[in-house]
C-alpha cells in the first residue's frame, strides 16, 4: 500500500515541478523582452529583478528535477518505475505535445498577423515563440496528470 | 472526453467479480491506479500490451473485456 501512494504521490510531485518550471521559464522570459526596455528605467529595473528571479529559480527547478528526480526513480523498483511511465503517462506525454505544436503553430500565425500592426523586433518574436514553445506541453502535460489524480 | 466512444468494456464488471480493487488490479500489471481508472471510464482505450495484461491479470479473454458494437 505503501508503495502506491508513492508512485502517486510522486506522479503529482513531477506534475508540479514541471509546472514549477514552465511559470518561471515564463517570469524569466517575459520580462526580457525588448517592449519593457522600452518602458521608463523604474520598470525596467523591476522587470530585469523579476527575470532574474525567474531565471534563478527555473535552474533551481531543472537541477531539481534532473539530479532529484534521476535519482529518485533509480531508487524505486522495477514495477514502481513501470507505473512511473506506464501507458497513460506516456499517452498524456504524447497528447501535450500535439497540443503543443498546435497552439505554437496559432502562435506563430498569430504573432505573423500582428506584427502588421503593432511593430516587433526579432528578439521579442524569438522569445514569445520559444517561451509559448516550452510552456505549453509542460503545463498541458501536468494538468492532464493531475486531473483525476 | 473519451478516446473512442464506440469501445465498450467490461473491464469493472470482471475486475469486482474477480474481488479485485482498482488498486489491486493495477498493481498486478505495474500501471496506475488512475489508469485502471481512465481505462474503466473509456478516457483512456489501452494498448495492446496492457489489454493482454489486463486480460491475463483477470483469467479472460480481451474480447471479454473489450467490445466494439455490433454495427461497427
Amino acid at each position: 500500500m505503501a508503495k502506491k501512494e508513492n508512485t502517486e504521490n510522486l506522479s503529482r510531485q513531477r506534475a508540479l515541478i514541471l509546472m514549477f518550471l514552465a511559470s518561471t521559464y515564463l517570469v524569466w522570459q517575459v520580462p526580457s523582452m525588448d517592449w519593457i526596455a522600452d518602458a521608463n528605467s523604474a520598470s525596467r529595473s523591476w522587470a530585469d529583478n523579476i527575470a532574474n528571479a525567474g531565471q534563478i529559480l527555473w535552474a533551481v527547478a531543472l537541477m531539481v528535477l534532473v539530479v532529484k528526480g534521476k535519482k529518485t526513480f533509480k531508487r524505486l523498483s522495477a514495477s514502481a518505475q513501470a507505473v512511473m511511465e506506464d501507458d497513460l503517462v506516456k499517452a498524456h506525454r504524447s497528447k501535450a505535445i500535439k497540443i503543443g505544436y498546435v497552439i505554437l503553430m496559432g502562435a506563430i500565425l498569430a504573432l505573423f498577423l500582428m506584427t502588421r500592426f503593432i511593430p516587433m523586433t526579432g528578439s521579442d518574436m524569438s522569445r514569445l515563440i520559444m517561451a509559448i514553445g516550452v510552456a505549453t506541453p509542460l503545463y498541458t502535460f501536468s494538468l492532464l496528470e493531475l486531473h483525476g489524480a | 472526453m473519451p478516446d473512442h466512444s464506440e469501445l465498450l468494456n467490461s473491464l469493472t464488471h470482471y475486475r469486482k467479480a474477480a474481488g479485485l480493487t482498482q488498486s489491486d488490479l493495477a498493481e498486478k500489471v505495474s500501471v496506475s491506479r488512475k489508469t485502471i481508472n481512465t481505462v474503466e471510464n473509456g478516457v483512456f482505450v489501452p494498448t495492446t500490451i496492457l489489454s493482454l495484461k489486463l486480460a491475463k491479470a483477470l483469467g479472460v479473454k480481451v474480447e471479454d473485456l473489450f467490445q466494439l458494437p455490433s454495427s461497427v
